[in-house]
């Protein structure tokens, strides 16, 4: 069963577009991750969702039923759909309980609900305290609180984590995800952050440019990006000319083998994406089928990045190289890259992305 | 709880509008004057009209000209009954409005009709005389002009004083154009501008405390603002004193303060009784004894305010007050000299 | 924008990181766009009346009496009076404001009530005390003397009120790039408040613009006290209207102008607007000098006027009329003011919401539209309430008090706009969108989110009005009920007969009256942070 639906959703601010066709189906009860770069219209999608904005074409609906299409408007307040912006958005003048119980309806306020609430997301106890007693983490779970107070079919999380500290953020992203699975809520979540997309959601959409470029499972979505765009944006990713040929496809790493679901011509041009995670260096350059020198190195405890320049090619061409932590390699030394495992690659109509 | 706080309150508000309204209407006859006249003259006239006649006046105080611009606009409906000023000019203006009702013959029979509307619109109430006022330290009686033609000499250069945007200057600006025209008139002025320099000063009042500290030697003013300024700081704060022009003078005007009744009054018979009152004997006996400190000029009363000259014994120049007109003549003057 | 109190009207951070919606984006419900219209038709009455005078009286009879000698040298007068008055006062205001708000001045608190009392006293009371205390005082000299005390609080008003919003941290950043207090103070700090200080400025400038009773008291002359000599001399509504007209149209002029410098510079700021606690920069060796500075200031803004009536009060001894019920008379002004400054404070709210929420060209015109008001002399607004009560509603509510609470709330109508609009444009628009989110309706949203969220720019609002209503004269005669007096139609009962001993009372108790307010301004200006921000 569809709990969203979006269809060929069209919808600019006066001469320019921001959503072009957008297409996208939320099913009941899973948590939808919305992934897109700043500017490329996710946060736009929400507000048209909620109702604060207005499609200028295509069709929003909620449960089956129609809520905007460009004709018909449901008004937000009575889409009931539970909204839980950036900063969390308390009201600053009223309580933790009373901002819980600002949705309900005045005979619902005192039956206990508010404590349920506040006992759901962690806080029994907190409700007579303002807002800004708490810290940003107790007030995001307030937000959301407040959201499912109102029993709703959808709720949808605007960026609610970017403003924690890094080190708050994976454990009330925790919380916030073990709340919906527990009171079975279709939960929508707009983020720029791909680790909390694919961490965090069921399925997850990639936006850019207006549209959704793909919405498939966090793992299919890394494993087996749609076009070389999706899969610079869903982590780091060295993306290079090749040629396919019998025995594979031949780049300046050498002849590698391709993935078999790599949707390629049998022979001619394509674009080819080796992950960091699949290069290796090493010190003597002999017999690498790539050598190079290194430019940067940055160290991260677990593991390490290192950029190569090619011998071969501009100035400014890097190779991204994800090694263990152990070697330390001094910008400067001169290396030897080597690829491991098969490789994915699209085929010719597909032009180099732009780094993001 | 907020809510009903706030209805509340809102509710006390228009409760309270409502009072405040309410407390405007009387049961009993009601008139409603629009006084341009000083307060202290009025007051103790509608005192005693009051008592004497049982009819409750409601008294607005005002500059006598936006009540003459405030009657127009109101047009037909103005609430007022009667209008009450200090000088004549405004009440010949609404006259040629014909916005006056006729005032009632045997009213204007209590003062001599030189002192009336020559139409019968409006009837005279009181005097006062332009004279000159100098400081006693910076001038010696004898050093004084005879007439305010002469203030137009360059010895009066820094020393002089004027109100140019009074409604008692008018008068004598009107007045020097009747006799030597208006070109004559204009010269006059333009001389008088120069002499003045930066005493040019708003009304009679700050003339009068401006020549009694010594910042000006000389100015023209209505003889009664120097009696009252003598009221506020006592005879020991003088330091000035009054003096008359030559007899018939072009700048020895009487003006005329005047009462009239509203063509749109609802309340005509008893606006009339005001008027009636205010000239009767009794009226007249309250301007000469009270704080106004201007003529009686009922006939038949001879009461003269405290050292003041006698009226009989004024040689003022001969202009009449159907002359004196709306003023329209000298305020065009005055604006081309600039001095409005 | 224009005149904030607070922040720039830039759209608060609803979402930090997505690029701020291009204006005009969204639809503005129509009972909004419904009350906000109402509200500037009812504040162009006052043009309304001016232009139908014009127009009755001709072309031909206007021309004449503006195309003289006598308007180059008003213009002049007025013009270069406005420049001075309102540098002066962006310069007093700005600075005071900077001491108070950002330094380690001795007293902060006491200053920054002080220094707002002065907008609480009549003008006219003012130019009294400096002209009965120094008879000399008088011409531009006297002119720029007296406004500048008179009005400096409202630019000081605005820029404190955004010092206190502003990021603190530009200004440490800046200081740590190298760039020294002085110039840290005109690039950051004057930047940051750019808005502010602009806004303060255009209030000032059309206030002396309609200024009249004190310029009379100094002799100095005007448009508007030719406007005032063309009614009282002339009888000549029509020329005083066409006068008027060029008066507005000068309004009309620095509306612009304010608008076209103040391009799009807003202050942009991401993340969440934290209320954090601003270490106050020491003065050093500035400190005596600058506790000097506010010491001559305080003694020339409020000492003077204050000294004056006190002196009066012992001096004076005259006494030719009955005191009236001071009673009486103060609580008709408390009434009166008090209820103009509601009345006023509700209009604000939908062309503050409008111009704020739902921002257009269209929009914008409304809004500026509304300022136009504050540059017509008030006679001018009494008249035309007059003309258009009598003419055209046969007299409804004429010379009421419920005329005369509306004739207020129109004339001070800007100073409530102002400080409305800046806490509508501090609180996010994201509350009312949750708010109507969690299924309540736009009204319930404005009841229950908007306006608790504004309340402070609401009270600022409405002291504002009831400041200015405390003190108005020329339309209270007017308008006023018959039989009604208030302090200011007692004050100049007396002070026109040369009763001063008479009319210090009514002054000292007006003072007293809008010395509340002040006090109450300044102390909501002090918690603003607490409230209304954006919780970290």
């Amino acid at each position: 069963m569809t709990n969203l639906a979006v269809t060929d959703l069209h919808k600019g601010f006066g001469s320019q577009p921001v959503l072009t066709g957008v297409d996208l189906e939320v099913p009941a009860g899973s948590l939808t991750a919305i992934l897109g770069p700043s500017g490329s219209g996710k946060t736009t999608l929400l507000r048209v969702v909620v109702g604060f904005e207005r499609v200028d074409r295509g069709e929003v609906r909620i449960g089956g039923k129609v809520v905007d299409d460009g004709d018909r408007y449901v008004s937000p307040e009575d889409r009931s759909i539970g909204y839980v912006p950036q900063e969390g958005a308390l009201f600053p003048h009223l309580t933790v309980g009373r901002n819980v119980a600002f949705g309900l309806a005045k005979s619902v306020r005192r039956s206990g609900v508010v404590g349920d609430l506040l006992e759901l997301v962690g806080l029994r106890g907190w409700g007579s305290r303002y807002p800004h007693q708490l810290s940003g983490g107790q007030q995001q779970r307030v937000a959301l609180a407040r959201a499912l107070a109102i029993n709703p079919s959808l709720v949808l999380l605007d960026e609610p984590f970017s403003s924690l500290d890094a080190s708050l953020r994976a454990n009330v992203r925790a919380d916030v995800q073990a709340v919906l699975r527990r009171s079975g809520t279709t939960a929508l979540l707009v983020t720029h952050d791909q680790d909390e997309a694919l961490s965090w959601a069921d399925h997850v959409a990639v936006i850019s440019e207006g549209r959704i470029g793909q919405f498939d499972t966090p793992h299919a979505l890394y494993s087996h990006p749609k076009d070389a765009g999706v899969a610079r944006f869903l982590g780091e990713a060295n993306l290079m000319p090749g040629t396919v040929g019998a025995d594979g496809v031949r780049t300046e790493l050498g002849v590698l083998v391709l993935e078999t679901w790599s949707t390629v011509p049998a022979s001619g041009r394509v674009t080819v994406m080796v992950r960091p995670e699949q290069l290796e260096l090493s010190t003597e350059a002999d017999g690498a089928p790539l050598a190079g020198v290194v430019r940067e190195y940055q160290y991260f405890g677990h593991d390490a990045v290192v950029k190569v320049q090619p011998d071969a090619g501009p100035a400014d061409a890097r190779l991204v190289v994800r090694i263990n932590g152990g070697t330390p390699f001094v910008p400067g030394t001169r290396v030897g890259v080597r690829a491991r495992g098969p490789v994915l690659a699209w085929g010719p109509a597909d032009p180099l992305p732009e780094p993001a | 709880m907020g809510r009903s706080r706030s209805v509340g309150a809102l509710g006390a508000i228009l409760v309270a509008g409502a009072l405040l309204t309410a407390c405007g209407s009387n049961s009993g006859a009601t008139i409603t004057l629009y006084n341009g006249q000083h307060p202290q003259t009025t007051e103790a006239l509608v005192n005693a009209f009051e008592h004497e006649s049982g009819i409750t006046v409601q008294v607005r105080n005002d500059d006598e000209d936006v009540f003459a611009n405030q009657i127009v606009a109101e047009g037909a409906r103005s609430p007022a009954d009667v209008i009450y000023t200090e000088n004549s000019p405004p009440l010949e203006f609404l006259q040629q409005k014909h916005l006056l009702a006729p005032v009632a013959p045997s009213t204007l029979d209590h003062v001599p009709s030189k002192y009336n509307s020559p139409t019968g619109d409006w009837v005279g109430v009181s005097a006062r005389v332009s004279v000159m006022i100098y400081n006693t330290t910076l001038l010696k009686a004898d050093q004084l002009p005879a007439s305010a033609l002469d203030l137009a000499d360059p010895q009066w250069k820094g020393k002089l004083a004027i109100a140019a945007g009074e409604t008692d200057f008018q008068p004598i600006v009107s007045s020097v154009i009747r006799t030597n025209g208006e070109a004559a008139a204009l010269r006059w002025l333009e001389a008088l501008k120069a002499n003045a320099g930066s005493h040019v000063y708003p009304d009679n009042e700050t003339i009068t405390s401006v020549v009694n500290s010594g910042q000006a030697a000389i100015g023209i003013i209505n003889q009664y603002y120097w009696y009252r300024e003598q009221v506020n700081v006592g005879a020991s704060g003088m330091h000035s004193a009054i003096a008359y022009f030559a007899p018939g003078d072009v700048g020895y005007v009487i003006n005329v303060s005047g009462a009239a009744v509203l063509k749109s009054s609802k309340h005509q018979a008893d606006a009339q009784k005001f008027l009636a009152f205010v000239t009767s004997k009794q009226g007249q006996e309250i301007i000469g004894h009270g704080d106004s400190w201007e003529y009686p000029i009922g006939s038949g009363v001879s009461i003269t305010p405290r050292g003041e000259v006698p009226l009989a014994q004024l040689r003022a120049n001969p202009i009449t007050v159907a002359e004196l007109g709306d003023g329209a003549a000298a305020v065009a003057l005055l604006q081309k000299v600039q001095l409005l | 924008m224009t005149t904030t109190l607070e922040t720039p009207p830039s759209p608060p951070p609803q979402s930090a990181m997505t690029p701020a919606k291009p204006s005009g984006s969204t639809r503005a419900p129509r009972g909004l766009v419904f009350l906000a219209g109402a509200v500037a038709v009812l504040l162009l009455v006052p043009l309304a009346f001016l232009v139908l005078e014009a127009v009755q009286y001709g072309w031909g009879a206007v021309v004449p009496k503006l195309f003289r000698q006598l308007t180059l040298s008003l213009l002049w007068n007025t013009i270069s009076l406005s420049v001075v008055v309102t540098a002066l006062c962006a310069v007093i205001g700005t600075l005071a404001a900077w001491c108070v708000e950002r330094t380690d001045l001795p007293g902060r608190r006491i200053w920054a009530v002080l220094v707002v009392i002065p907008v609480g006293i009549p003008d006219f009371a003012v130019a009294f005390g400096w002209k009965s205390v120094f008879e000399s005082v008088g011409g531009f000299g006297g002119a720029v003397l007296v406004m500048t005390f008179a009005v400096y609080p409202l630019v000081y008003l605005p820029v404190a009120a955004s010092l206190r919003n502003a990021d603190p941290g530009q200004e440490e950043v800046a200081r740590s790039l190298g760039v020294g207090r002085y110039r840290t103070f005109w690039r950051v700090t004057v930047g940051q408040s750019r808005l502010a200080v602009m806004g303060g400025c255009v209030l000032v400038c059309l206030v002396v613009f309609a200024e009249y009773g004190a310029f009379e008291i100094l002799g100095y002359r005007t448009f508007t006290t030719e406007i005032f000599s063309e009614f009282n001399t002339g009888f000549d509504t029509a020329a005083a209207c066409a006068l008027s007209l060029v008066l507005v149209l000068l309004s009309v002029a620095v509306l612009a102008g304010e608008a076209a410098t103040r391009g799009r510079g807003g202050v942009s700021r991401i993340g969440p607007m934290a209320a954090r606690l601003v270490r106050p920069q020491p003065l050093g060796r500035a400190k005596v000098p600058v506790l000097g500075a506010f010491v001559v200031l305080v003694a020339l803004a409020l000492g003077v006027p204050l000294g004056a009536i006190v002196y009066w009060l012992f001096a004076g001894t005259s006494s030719t009329l009955p005191p009236a019920s001071v009673a009486s008379a103060a609580w008709h002004t408390a009434f009166y003011a008090a209820a103009a400054g509601v009345l006023s404070t509700v209009l604000a709210l939908p062309v503050a919401l409008l111009s704020v929420r739902h921002p257009s060209w269209r929009a914008m015109t409304l809004e500026r539209s509304t300022y136009l008001v504050l540059a017509m002399p008030g006679l001018v607004i009494a008249l035309a309430f007059t003309y258009f009560s009598e003419r055209y509603a046969s007299g409804f509510l004429y010379q009421s008090a419920y005329l005369l609470i509306a004739a207020y709330a129109i004339m001070f109508f800007p100073l409530a706009l102002v400080a409305v609009r800046s806490s509508v444009a501090r609180a996010p628009a994201s509350f009312e969108e949750i708010g109507r989110s969690l299924g309540r309706g736009r009204l319930a949203v404005l009841w229950s989110v908007t306006l608790p969220l504004v309340a402070p720019g609401l009270a600022a609002a409405f002291c504002l009005v009831f400041l200015e209503a405390v003190t108005e004269l020329t339309a209270t005669l007017v308008l006023i009920p018959t039989g009604a007096q208030t302090l200011s139609t007692q004050f100049w009962v007396f002070q026109t007969n040369g009763s001063y001993g008479q009319a210090a009372p009514y002054a000292a108790l007006m003072i007293l009256i809008a010395a509340v307010p002040s006090y109450v301004l300044g102390r909501w200006f002090d918690r603003l942070p607490s409230r209304a921000t954006v919780p970290k």
